[in-house]
């Protein structure tokens, strides 16, 4: 087992800090789950099974918002906290690798997050008991938070090498989270506002078409997470109608396979900015 | 065992480093010293290949610390001048995931991290936490962790800085026990009497360079010779004057009082000879001596830029 990650979990279980926000976060969820679910049924005590999906839905997404919420603050103190504890230099002198150093603060990090996902499925199986879900949809919802944590997660952590003050390094993570979801959001939508603009100067309105700029979104974890539960609740053509607004993608094989292919993105994000980070964090790198 | 030549150092637009040399012999305790801002702590971290250097060569053991990272890191321990623990951890704890780092795992672990802590006499402390050992105890507990994995060369940024003189001679037997290891060990500390006591050899280092480098014995020789000697006369001042004035090995005269400091060239032998010189002329002398100075005394011309040649 990774020595920095075994380590980690150690410190981290001996602290009432990881207790309290389990604590915190599944109240938060539970209050979520009950409250709407006493919404749901209503005074006639009468139960209409299809809007139990929309729990499962407001429950998910609160999950997702509080997973976007907290894994930036937890892995920017990773590799800075050992900075300001002073504790860098000596980690470094040792024969653990740069990769390695880097990878098991990420997934000492994300083993919180992810213990709090777990710990969380009991409020999210109240959807499960009136039915309309399948169990592999709730394994998905989990792998999915656990591909978008380690992207989320990997920015996290290449600002806590980068910045000295682990503050730093999470207003950093934030403002680039920001970027992601907004950012493209912004910036797909702005690229067809400028398409639009000129196509109504012209003599003949055609729709514009802004055509592969809209893959942008596939690092946006949030319009991937839109189109997952969508799909999870019966509306699998979610993403694709989300898009449409942006040209034709009706046979688009991106779009047909939107995520599998956002998760693969994403993912393969995250080894890109693992990589520079365990470049960065070696002291004697030629740049 | 370690040679840097010409190493340099910048930090914005202040030299850290400025074309240090040093060469350090396998087995020896070398002592480097220095004031704040020499640069001691900058060459230290360069040697253990924690920081980079804008221009010159490390290496060790004829390995070029840049390009032989990785073996270096077996081969260095190196303890910095502030370091932290990580508080939630026991004491055992905390010197079983460095040597897991080390890829000491198991048995071995266990095995070598008692006897780490036997060594630096923290044995009785395995089960507490490291937030609740004391200063002295905690700069202990470093030391050995950086011995952890065995290495043959140990870099110490002022182990013992902050410590009670308890603890501190503690520190110095600890060292004086690494020495019969057959470690080599590089100590820096701004207070050079309390290296002399265990180092072979010391390195005097001001802004960025060396300006005293050799064994201790001669430098302690050395500056037994260079002390002008002190003459006090009960009487025939002017007499004494005359006599010293026509020795070849006195170098210079300067009167204070009935006193007189001579700088003197001559042998041990010699310096007998002056004085029964003047014994002869009728000259009554109630002194005889060497002017007392010390290392710290040598430390502070050099530092303070008097322009003292050895």
């Amino acid at each position: 087992m990774n020595p920095i990650l075994k380590n980690e979990i150690k410190l981290n279980v001996r602290t009432s800090k990881l207790a309290i926000m389990i604590t915190v976060i599944n109240t938060i969820l539970a209050g979520f789950g009950v409250f709407s679910l006493v919404s749901l049924v209503g005074k006639e005590s009468v139960i209409d099974y299809t809007q139990m999906l929309k729990l499962y839905i407001l429950l998910a997404y609160v999950e997702f918002a509080m997973m976007l919420l907290l894994i930036p603050t937890i892995t920017a103190g990773s590799v800075a906290g050992e900075r300001e504890r002073q504790t860098l230099d000596i980690l470094l002198m040792t024969k653990i690798k740069p990769w390695d150093i880097v990878i098991g603060k990420l997934f000492s990090s994300l083993s919180s997050t992810l213990l709090l996902a777990v710990s969380s499925l009991p409020i999210l199986a109240l959807v499960y008991v009136y039915g309309g879900l399948r169990l592999i949809d709730f394994f998905a919802l989990i792998l999915f938070l656990l591909i978008s944590a380690v992207f989320i997660g990997s920015i996290g952590i290449l600002f806590s090498v980068i910045m000295r003050k682990s503050t730093f390094a999470a207003v950093a993570s934030y403002i680039t989270e920001i970027g992601l979801i907004l950012g493209s959001y912004v910036a797909v939508h702005g690229y067809y506002h400028i398409r639009w603009l000129g196509a109504v100067k012209k003599p003949i309105y055609i729709d514009p078409d802004i055509g592969n700029a809209v893959y942008f979104l596939l690092i946006n974890p949030l319009i991937t997470f839109f189109g997952l539960i969508n799909n999870q609740v019966g509306n699998s053509k979610a993403i694709l109608n989300f898009c449409s607004a942006y040209g034709n993608f009706a046979d688009d094989y991106i779009m047909n396979h939107w995520l599998i292919i956002s998760l693969i993105v994403q993912f393969l994000f995250s080894f890109l900015l693992l990589w520079i980070a365990s470049h960065k964090i070696n002291p004697l790198r030629k740049c | 065992m370690l040679l840097i030549h010409d190493l340099y150092k910048k930090y914005g637009k202040f030299h850290a480093l400025n074309g240090l040399d040093l060469q350090v012999a396998e087995g020896e305790i070398f002592g480097l010293v220095g004031p704040n801002g020499a640069g001691k702590t900058t060459s230290m971290k360069i040697m253990a290949g924690l920081l980079k250097a804008d221009k010159g060569e490390v290496s060790i053991d004829g390995l070029n610390v840049l390009t032989n990272y990785n073996k270096l890191k077996e081969w260095v321990g190196y303890m910095p001048d502030f370091f932290g623990v990580y508080d939630n951890l026991k004491v055992m704890e905390y010197l079983e995931f460095y040597a897991s780092g080390y890829g000491i795992t198991g048995k071995r672990n266990r095995d070598i991290c008692l006897e780490m802590l036997d060594l630096v006499k923290l044995s009785g402390q395995t089960d507490n936490y490291v937030d609740q050992l004391s200063r002295g105890m905690k700069q202990k507990l470093c030391l050995a962790r950086c011995m952890i994995h065995n290495p043959k060369l140990l870099i110490l940024d002022e182990p013992a800085s902050g410590l009670d003189p308890n603890s501190r001679f503690e520190f110095k037997q600890i060292i004086k026990q690494l020495k019969e290891r057959d470690k080599t060990i590089i100590i820096s500390s701004h207070i050079l009497t309390e290296l002399a006591e265990f180092c072979t050899s010391i390195g005097i280092m001001e802004t960025g360079r060396m300006v005293l480098q050799g064994d201790m014995e001669e430098i302690l020789a050395s500056i037994e010779n260079s002390n002008p000697l002190m003459i006090k006369i009960y009487k025939n001042l002017d007499t004494a004057v005359q006599v010293l004035k026509q020795e070849l090995m006195v170098k210079t005269l300067s009167i204070q009082g009935n006193t007189i400091m001579v700088s003197f060239t001559g042998s041990r032998e010699e310096e007998a000879l002056l004085l029964k010189k003047l014994v002869m002329n009728d000259v009554l002398v109630t002194n005889f001596s060497k002017e007392s100075s010390n290392l710290e005394t040598l430390f502070l011309t050099i530092t303070n830029n008097e322009g003292v040649n050895w």
